[in-house]
């Protein structure tokens, strides 16, 4: 047997074991360095990126406020609804049947290839809205389905009840909630309240597994009462749109307001839209016509001309002034009456609405006195009510009044006003002088009032005023049977591109119920009445006539005229 | 000592578990919270449905053939 023995002497691997040694030592010491820079110098960043990956700050939306009219009805509620929104990337991997997808379409009220389109083909994608704001059942539903990447939110809806009776005072609010336009931009910041922040740990399906702590508890925004009131608000609507349909307008407005606190009761326009549907309404539709749009105001403007001569001792209810011939020349122009009403006092003037004699009253104002005049009832200034478009209006100065234009500006020519500031100033003659600032929201505390001219002056206003709703007088039509009304008619020929049209009109009527202690001011105005009829006596009158015995009788105020069918009831006993 | 140290240890876990406890009640509540609101909504949508004007009017004057009492007819009684 034969032993094969190394035959080379023993190596020395002193060196292979030093070198391997230190080989492990120096690796040893890489991944000790590695593990203390991950976990002691870089542990902050790195557990701050992991967390963003599954702690989420999420908000939590915060109810919006309701808007109720001054007896609390709603006008606008925020109510809970769901959003259905996809996970593309998990959609598309787990791509679901076309049945299911068919049985979703149905439930959201959507096409299947929408909701197809809507997911899109990116894989990458992780988020795509599928239905936003829908009924909660109707997404429960969707959610029982068990679709792998269908997921639901919580999100809040503005619901309108009264829907187009009130649309256009209330405005709007935009997808995410914000206002957009009229009381919803006004009251906005009040309205809003403030979100909430919920920290929550979600999984790799942005699922959330815990709720870690609610950062910031949501402030739910604040109930805002608004000036109007519902009820008549629906009387005024209904009626202003019958009448804008019957004659054919291009639209209309109406603004009924408190003679004593300024506050807008109701306030309506036609075209009106519907503000829960999704579609947008034109701006020619959506807009706040009462407050945002200008017109000239016509013989509307005439008691507040008279009236300055009056409060400057120029005139008086019984001073005769000669209209002979139904033309006056102003200069170069001419100023003209509808008839030649003859020599007659200013009452008549009134209750005829005669421009001679309206122009020749004027007239003996000085033009800073009537300007200021008008400049204190409001005109040509903003009514403070932050609406979102409130028209100013134009009053010129009066340093570049011609003869003819402080004429003109006497019957209501060369002037604008929106039909919320008419209101407001006839606010004046029917509160005995005293003018409130106009609101859209309810007055609680006492009113703050301005006084325009002398209860003296106010009160001999509203007598002449009376004597217009009477069978003599251009707007018996606006008589309410059982009150004494006083008010003025206008008939204002419009402005077109080329100066004044031939034949299109604005029919007005200005008027305050009952007369004996008034309450109520009602400004009616329709935008081009073509169906044959235009006089402001016959087209707008009969508005104001039937909204004011409506709101009369629901406001609860006594009748104020003595005729035969108002009697003392007499008790005879027990029947 | 060691006794201290194991009672907290043993508090520590029940604390956690009453934690998770309440939590789950908490979500529960929140849960049952938001379905009453949905239910409130829906109920106030469908009362203002009933109590819509227009409605009220057609109701009053086609079914119960209700009308606004002609003025002349109204007697007033002076107080």
């Amino acid at each position: 047997m034969k032993i094969i023995k190394p035959n080379e002497a023993p190596q020395d691997y002193g060196v292979r074991w030093r070198v391997l040694l230190g080989l492990l030592l120096t690796s040893l010491t890489v991944l000790i360095g590695r593990a203390v820079y991950l976990q002691v110098l870089d542990k902050q960043f790195l557990k701050h990126q992991g967390d963003l990956r599954h702690v989420g700050v999420m908000p939590i939306p915060a109810h919006r406020g309701k808007i109720t009219d001054r007896n609390g009805e709603i006008l606008a509620v925020s109510t809970p609804v769901k959003t259905i929104w996809v996970n593309p990337k998990e959609f598309l991997k787990a791509a679901p049947g076309r049945d299911k997808i068919e049985a979703m379409a149905r439930l959201v009220g959507m096409r299947v290839e929408e909701i197809l389109q809507k997911v899109g083909e990116d894989e990458h994608r992780a988020f795509a809205y599928v239905k936003r704001k829908m009924s909660p059942e109707l997404a429960d539903q969707v959610l029982a389905m068990g679709i792998p990447g269908v997921y639901a939110d919580r999100e809040y809806k503005r619901y309108y009840p009264t829907g187009e009776v009130t649309a256009h005072l209330l405005g709007t609010t935009n997808v995410d909630g914000n206002g957009q336009e009229g009381m919803e931009l006004v009251m906005d910041s009040g309205l809003r309240g403030v979100d909430g922040a919920r920290r929550a740990v979600r999984d790799g399906k942005r699922r959330i597994i815990e709720k870690i702590e609610e950062v910031r508890h949501p402030v739910s925004g604040k109930e805002i009462a608004l000036s109007i009131d519902s009820r008549l608000q629906y009387i005024a609507h209904r009626e202003l749109k019958n009448t804008v349909a019957q004659h054919h307008a291009r639209s209309g407005t109406l603004v009924l307001m408190d003679v004593k606190t300024g506050e807008v009761l109701a306030m309506s326009n036609q075209p009106a839209f519907n503000p829960n549907s999704r579609s947008q309404a034109a701006p020619d539709v959506s807009r706040n016509r009462a407050i945002t749009d200008l017109f000239e105001p016509g013989s509307t403007m005439k008691p507040f001309a008279i009236a300055c001569a009056l409060e400057l001792g120029l005139t008086n209810p019984r001073a005769i002034i000669n209209t002979n011939g139904g033309v006056w020349h102003v200069g170069t122009n001419v100023v003209k009456d509808v008839h030649n009403y003859g020599v007659m006092d200013v009452t008549k003037v009134i209750q005829k609405s005669s421009n001679v004699g309206t122009s020749k009253i004027a007239l003996t104002i000085p033009p800073r006195k009537l300007w200021a005049f008008y400049h204190n009832l409001g005109f040509g200034q903003t009514l403070e009510t932050n609406y979102p478009g409130e028209a100013r209006g134009r009053l010129s100065d009066y340093h570049g009044w011609s003869t003819f234009e402080q004429a003109t500006l006497s019957f209501g020519y060369g002037v604008s006003v929106s039909a919320m500031q008419l209101a407001r100033a006839y606010t004046a003659l029917g509160n005995e002088g005293l003018m409130p600032m106009a609101s859209l929201t309810r007055v609680d505390e006492e009113p703050e009032v301005h006084r325009i001219m002398s209860a003296k002056t106010a009160n001999m206003m509203m007598a002449m005023l009376e004597t217009v709703v009477s069978k003599e007088g251009t707007a018996f039509q606006a008589a309410v049977p059982g009150y004494r009304v006083a008010g003025k008619t206008g008939t204002v020929k419009k402005l077109g591109a080329h100066g004044y049209t031939a034949s299109s009109y604005n029919a007005l009527f200005a008027g305050v119920a009952p007369a004996s202690d008034p309450r109520l001011v009602m400004v009616v105005m329709i935008d081009e009445p073509s169906a044959g009829d235009y006089y402001g006596g016959v087209v707008a009158a009969p508005v104001f006539s039937r909204v004011m015995q409506e709101a009369l009788r629901v406001l609860n105020i006594a009748p104020d005229q003595s005729t035969p069918s108002i009697m003392v009831a007499r008790q005879d006993g027990p029947a | 000592m060691v006794v201290i140290a194991v009672a907290s240890a043993l508090g520590v876990v029940h604390m956690k578990y009453r934690t998770r406890l309440l939590f789950s009640e908490i979500q529960r509540l929140q849960q049952a919270n938001e379905a009453y609101d949905e239910a409130l909504a829906q109920l106030q949508f469908e009362q203002n449905r009933q109590a819509d004007r227009e409605r009220i009017e057609r109701e009053a004057r086609a079914r119960l053939g209700m009308n606004v009492p002609d003025p002349a007819t109204i007697i007033s009684i002076k107080p």
